[in-house]
């Protein structure tokens, strides 16, 4: 059978034929169709053509290979619908069948027909008893042939068991030792990778200050828990709903001074002379120290007022070495309100 | 393999269990002589591409039948195609005086083809002529005075 390659008188006459060639098949299809087109050309002759154009045959291999998805496509959808995913025989009747309903086939008209007795078998067993079998020229291999991949050879994997479940292009599983918490494997003899310790250390840093607030919890026994807490004051249990002694604070006040020489001056003379500083002295009157927090730039230490009001102080729980500081800074914020009075009014 | 044998052919059967039997036993015999008989078609492309539909079936006797109904509806058109070259070589010739001996070769055309396979429900649109431009046979456009 001649392979023609083009009505002369039609079609234009052209320098290459690769331009003629149809669009029908991609890059990834060439095989495929390459393929039906050899099948169709040797049905075509036993069906009694002796030549043929390109183009007709290219188009019928085309329908070929759309045939015979659509049929795979039909198939499958019988199967889905009866809630399988494997086709069966009568699946794929059942697709023939509607195929030809377009024809039309023997035994149509009646739904409840058999399908192994359908017209389409029938007519395909007919096909397979009489017509003569045309093999097809030549043998093709099993397509698409897939690569096979060697599997990488690492150090990793010398040691590794083969799952089969396991896919071989997945990375490999670490180490059982860098997970696996096991204080017996300390002396393991294959050699592990051993974990980065950080090189900053969080106790170190804190102890240097002097403040172990920060050490982890797990890690420090409950001497040393009891001093980080005596350091700090914020982990000071709370105290008991009691009374508790007050340091005094000593502030001279502007208009009642409180001599101690003059109050205690019989206690110093019965004792000797002996100038003793107590620091056990409670002034009766002690200043109201009233804050005023107000937006402005004069400083805060300039908002406070003083009133020889005689008000009891609420009861401060402080460290001593904190009321010698504040204690100071009072003192000069009353000295200062003490020597310009005039700006209180300023207020 | 006889898959689903008595399922879905139960229900649809007239002739009762009886003639279910008769209709099954000469399915199993139909594909059992499938595997003797050779289709044009390999089996390799038609795994393929039933393979890229979704069909899923490792039985060897399906792929075959499927092989064998794409041969047989090949054959039709193409027959359906002889036919119609077959009509028109054989058709009189209404000019006489040329008295050229028509071709009596056998040659599958678009033309015989794409009117085959309207019958099929596939439209095959060969183009008659090609063009240097898009615009080539359409009308010129009106020319002002």
């Amino acid at each position: 059978m001649t392979y023609g390659g083009g009505d002369a008188a039609r079609e234009p006459q052209l320098d290459s034929q690769s331009t003629l060639k149809p669009r029908i098949s991609t890059t990834t299809n060439q095989y495929g169709h390459a393929v039906s087109r050899i099948s169709v050309t040797q049905i075509l002759e036993a069906t009694g053509f002796e030549h043929s154009y390109r183009r007709p045959i290219d188009a019928l291999a085309d329908v070929l290979l759309r045939y015979i998805s659509h049929v795979g496509k039909l198939s499958v959808s019988y199967a889905n619908m009866s809630g399988r995913i494997q086709c069966n025989v009568f699946d794929v009747i059942l697709a023939l069948e509607e195929i030809a309903s377009v024809h039309g086939f023997a035994g149509q008209s009646d739904p409840n027909h058999s399908l192994s007795s359908s017209g389409v078998v029938l007519d395909l067993w007919r096909v397979v008893g009489k017509e003569r079998e045309v093999p097809f020229a030549g043998s093709i291999a099993r397509f698409p042939v897939t690569r096979s991949r060697q599997a990488e050879t690492s150090q990793d994997t010398e040691n590794e068991v083969e799952w089969g479940h396991i896919p071989d292009w997945l990375p490999s599983f670490p180490d059982p030792s860098t997970y696996i918490n096991n204080s017996v494997s300390n002396e393991s003899s294959v050699p592990r990778k051993q974990m980065e310790r950080p090189h900053f250390s969080f106790r170190k840093f804190f102890s240097v200050n002097g403040s172990d607030g920060f050490a982890p919890i797990g890690h420090t026994n409950v001497e040393r828990e009891n001093e980080i807490v005596q350091r700090n004051p914020y982990l000071v249990p709370p105290l008991p709903h009691r009374e508790r002694q007050v340091s005094d604070m000593t502030i001279p006040s502007e208009r009642k001074a409180v001599s101690v020489f003059e109050t205690f001056a019989p206690v110093i003379e019965a004792s000797g002379g002996e100038i003793v500083e107590e620091r056990g002295v409670i002034s009766n009157k002690r200043p109201a120290v009233r804050f005023r927090i107000g937006v402005g730039t004069k400083s805060m230490s300039k908002m406070l007022s003083l009133r020889d009001t005689g008000m009891k102080e609420d009861l401060w729980t402080v460290k001593e070495e904190e009321m010698d500081s504040k204690k100071r800074r009072a003192e000069m914020i009353l000295k200062e309100s003490m020597e310009k009075p005039n700006e209180l009014a300023q207020l | 393999m006889m898959s689903g044998s008595g399922n879905s052919s139960g229900a649809a059967s007239t002739a009762g269990a009886d003639g279910r039997h008769d209709d099954d036993a000469a399915l199993t015999e139909f594909l059992s002589s499938l595997m003797d008989y050779t289709p044009t078609i390999p089996d390799e492309l038609v795994e393929h591409y039933l393979g890229r539909s979704g069909f899923n079936c490792p039985d060897l006797r399906l792929t075959r039948l499927v092989a064998v109904a794409a041969q047989k509806f090949i054959s039709d058109i193409a027959s359906d195609a002889l036919q119609h070259s077959k009509a028109r070589v054989a058709a009189p010739i209404k000019d006489n005086k040329s008295k050229q001996p028509k071709d009596k070769r056998l040659v599958l055309t678009m033309e015989d083809l794409s009117k085959a396979l309207r019958e099929y429900g596939v439209n095959l649109k060969h183009p008659e002529y090609f063009a240097d431009s898009p615009l080539t046979g359409t009308d010129p456009p009106t020319r002002e005075e």
